[in-house]
């Protein structure tokens, strides 16, 4: 019996004085981290290849991480930051969590322990409900709760002969004392988890979590991230640093690695500036056309500016013919004023009005342009002196049928079927026929009040020349603006947009767009069916590389180092040409 | 036999209550009879309650044995013979006929026995008001297991204590008060 305890007792000093070990070879672990000097351990990064290529507008980085033995321990839990610096940003990317497997230990149990609270909380509502004792109760007193078939959940309250609710019945029978302490128990939930997990284990926002059961050695892992990119990301700058965690504190900050930089290799680089023109035919003569809601009195067709809009309206007017007056390009010739009605009312009497209303219009701005002719030669121009004889034409349109029509099938108040029933009565050729039959129609008082307001309006046609042009015809060249859009979304590595603006085209930068998008078939074709200089050589070059066809690529490649120089060194900084040189010996000269 | 008379008259009477009361839809009323009272030497009884609020009833009841029993082996009898009517109310703090009731009433009561913890013979008439307690589970729907106690005192107005019953040597006779147990319950009620 003695020797049983005394080997109980020499087993507990055993393990007091590992577990002492233990702590003092993590402590010693950390004064020498917290030593600065040439041999504290730091972080390190090794990267796979310094030029990377870049594909849809990203670039995946790639490289390994090097953590020195004295930063790893089963106590701790290390968390890496990885940064990048390119003009004059940082961006961080997702972190990477190595923890120990003690302190993955402690972490599970934490999890066990709120585990094990959660599941005292009843989820179930009816487990807190005397439910056998509630059923016969309603079934006795209460028997409509089921003879009605409404659901049992309060929403419809049935009463006993004695006035008592279903929703008091159901209070009556519920577990009073247990379902307080349980809503305390969910009240206290999320309190009690941050409390019980200290340091919860990461599953979002990381790209690597591992579990090092052996820390002896160095712990390398390979971290790739794929970075979008922008234009002027030319050379990324990637470090790393990190954070030492002890349970739930952080004991130790790691300071940042040496940075190691990355070339980024872009086709839209090769993007060609090259200004683009378009050929565009221009006519002689233009019709401007405007529309004005100018309103009139009843009975009356003289225009009152006071009355409705017609202030603004007959202002806009004013405004168009005063820049067309004043306009170098352009000279008005003449102008139509066509007033046109709603269909309401015999055809008769609406054409009566519409003429004289257009009339009156025409009347009110032939005055204008006197006066306006007037204006212009007191201030000492010629050209003033023609707008008193511009004609200016009255028309009508008694019932605007067409634009009713339009207004129709565009109107989100009336259904299928009323637009149906519309377009019959609209075959019937009598205007007067149809505007009765509308008249009975159930969307009558939809068309009255919402649309055939629109209709009466006064409709101007402005007929111009262009000043100084004798043909009818001409053709003039205008930049391409598409085009140069395009070429400027390509530089953005905006591929989907470049691609867009630029398929109709079949040139170098149509063939990038296509490249970038990954389309190389594409993007082959075009350059193959092109003129080959230097820079469409070496696109294709690396357009077969891509592809893997190692052959031609390298042909094209030596091909367009032949016609310049530049591409021998080029190429050097190319991650695909680069393979390629390694691969098969290709020398500078 | 007056006894006997107004027994069975209180009795017909509850029927006749409530089986006027049949279709009185939700308002409940029920039928128990306790099965201590059963194993109390076959003591037949019945008791009606009839809800007049959500947390009153109306309580009545009957209880009746006339039966002799031979004791083996020797010449005595045993017996206790009872002829009670009792009406009360029971208040229910959540609903009538279910959960808790507190109870009262007021009693009559005729017994005589003997051969059961002794052979004298004891006669006695009694009225009294007692007071109750018990909870009753429902089962189902229609059927109530009770469980219930109650004390009840008042007086014993006729009363007389003989030795035995073969040889009727009175040895204690006249009124006297009383208080005691008048009633342990596990009943079956059905409710309507």
């Amino acid at each position: 019996m003695a020797s049983i305890i005394s080997n109980k007792r020499q087993i507990c000093l055993l393990m007091a004085l590992l577990m002492v070990m233990a702590g003092c070879s993590s402590s010693s672990k950390l004064s020498k981290l917290r030593k600065s000097g040439p041999s504290t351990p730091q972080l390190s990064i090794r990267p796979k290849a310094n030029c990377i290529p870049e594909k849809m507008g990203k670039a995946q980085l790639e490289f390994q991480v090097i953590v020195p033995q004295d930063m790893l321990d089963e106590k701790w839990q290390l968390r890496l930051h990885p940064e990048i610096s390119v003009a004059g940003e940082r961006i961080t990317l997702e972190s990477a969590v190595i923890t120990g497997a003690g302190y993955r230990k402690t972490q599970l149990k934490d999890y066990q322990q709120n585990d094990r609270y959660l599941s005292k909380i009843v989820e179930d509502g009816n487990h807190l409900i005397r439910v056998k004792q509630l059923n016969y109760f309603l079934k006795r007193n209460i028997p409509q709760v089921y003879e009605s078939g409404a659901p049992i959940d309060g929403s419809e309250d049935f009463m006993s002969a004695f006035g008592v609710s279903q929703q008091q019945a159901v209070k009556h029978y519920t577990k009073k004392h247990a379902a307080s302490k349980n809503q305390e128990m969910i009240r206290k939930q999320s309190l009690l988890s941050d409390k019980l997990m200290k340091s919860p284990i990461a599953d979002s926002g990381i790209c690597l979590d591992t579990v090092i059961i052996n820390t002896k050695g160095d712990f390398i892992f390979n971290y790739i991230q794929s970075v979008p990119l922008k234009s002027e990301y030319t050379k990324l700058e990637v470090s790393v640093s990190g954070d030492i965690y002890e349970q739930d504190r952080k004991v130790h900050q790691i300071s940042s690695s040496e940075p190691v930089e990355f070339n980024i290799s872009t086709l839209s680089s090769f993007a060609d500036d090259t200004e683009r023109y378009t050929t565009q035919v221009i006519e002689r003569k233009v019709v401007q056309e405007e529309n004005a809601g100018i309103v009139f009195a009843d009975g009356r067709f003289d225009i009152n500016p006071g009355m409705g809009n017609n202030m603004d309206e007959i202002s806009k007017i004013m405004g168009i013919i005063g820049k067309l007056a004043n306009s170098p390009a352009y000279e008005l010739d003449s102008m139509t004023v066509r007033a046109t009605l709603s269909p309401e009312g015999p055809y008769s009497r609406n054409h009566n009005i519409a003429q004289r209303q257009s009339e009156s219009v025409a009347s009110f701005f032939r005055r204008y342009l006197k006066e306006l002719g007037d204006s212009i030669k007191t201030a000492g121009r010629n050209d003033g002196f023609f707008l008193e004889f511009i004609p200016v034409r009255p028309d009508c349109i008694p019932e605007n049928w067409q634009d009713l029509e339009l207004a129709v099938a565009s109107d989100k108040g009336m259904d299928d079927l009323d637009k149906k029933m519309f377009e019959k009565i609209c075959q019937d050729p009598d205007m007067d026929s149809r505007e009765r039959k509308l008249t009975k129609a159930p969307f009558y008082r939809h068309l009255k009040e919402e649309l055939y307001p629109r209709l009466n309006m006064v409709k101007f046609n402005f007929h111009i020349h262009r000043r100084g042009m004798v043909n009818d015809t001409e053709q003039i060249t205008l930049p391409d603006t598409i085009y140069m859009h395009g070429v400027q979304a390509l530089k953005n590595m905006d591929y989907p947009a470049a691609l867009k603006l630029l398929r109709p085209y079949t040139d170098v930068n149509a063939a990038i767009a296509y490249a970038g998008m990954d389309m190389l078939p594409n993007a082959l074709t075009i350059l193959e069916s092109i003129e080959k200089n230097a820079k469409v050589n070496y696109l294709l070059a690396i357009l077969y590389a891509r592809k893997g066809d190692e052959k031609k690529a390298v042909d094209n490649y030596l091909k367009a180092c032949s016609q310049e120089k530049f591409y021998v060194y080029r190429g050097k900084l190319e991650p695909e040409i680069l393979q390629l040189i390694n691969k098969y010996g290709l020398k500078d000269n | 036999m007056k006894a006997k008379i107004l027994t069975c008259a209180s009795l017909l009477l509850v029927c006749l209550i409530f089986s006027g009361r049949l279709s009185a839809g939700n308002i409940r009323y029920g039928l128990s009879t306790n099965v201590l009272e059963w194993a109390n030497l076959g003591t037949v009884n019945l008791e009606a309650g009839f809800g007049v609020s959500q947390n009153l009833s109306i309580q009545a009841g009957a209880l009746y044995n006339p039966w002799n029993f031979s004791i083996k082996g020797t010449d005595h009898q045993m017996f206790n013979h009872q002829t009670s009517a009792f009406a009360g109310v029971r208040w229910w703090p959540w609903y009538v006929f279910s959960g808790w009731w507190f109870g009262a009433k007021a009693k009559y009561s005729y017994t005589a026995r003997t051969g059961i913890w002794r052979p004298a013979l004891e006669d006695r008439q009694s009225v009294g008001i007692g007071l109750s307690i018990g909870y009753s589970l429902m089962l189902s729907p229609r059927v109530n297991l009770e469980f219930g106690a109650g004390l009840w005192g008042g007086t014993h107005f006729k009363y007389n204590l003989y030795d035995c019953t073969n040889c009727m040597i009175l040895r204690e006779s006249g009124a006297k008060g009383f208080i005691g147990i008048d009633t342990l319950s596990i009943s079956l009620m059905y409710v309507f």
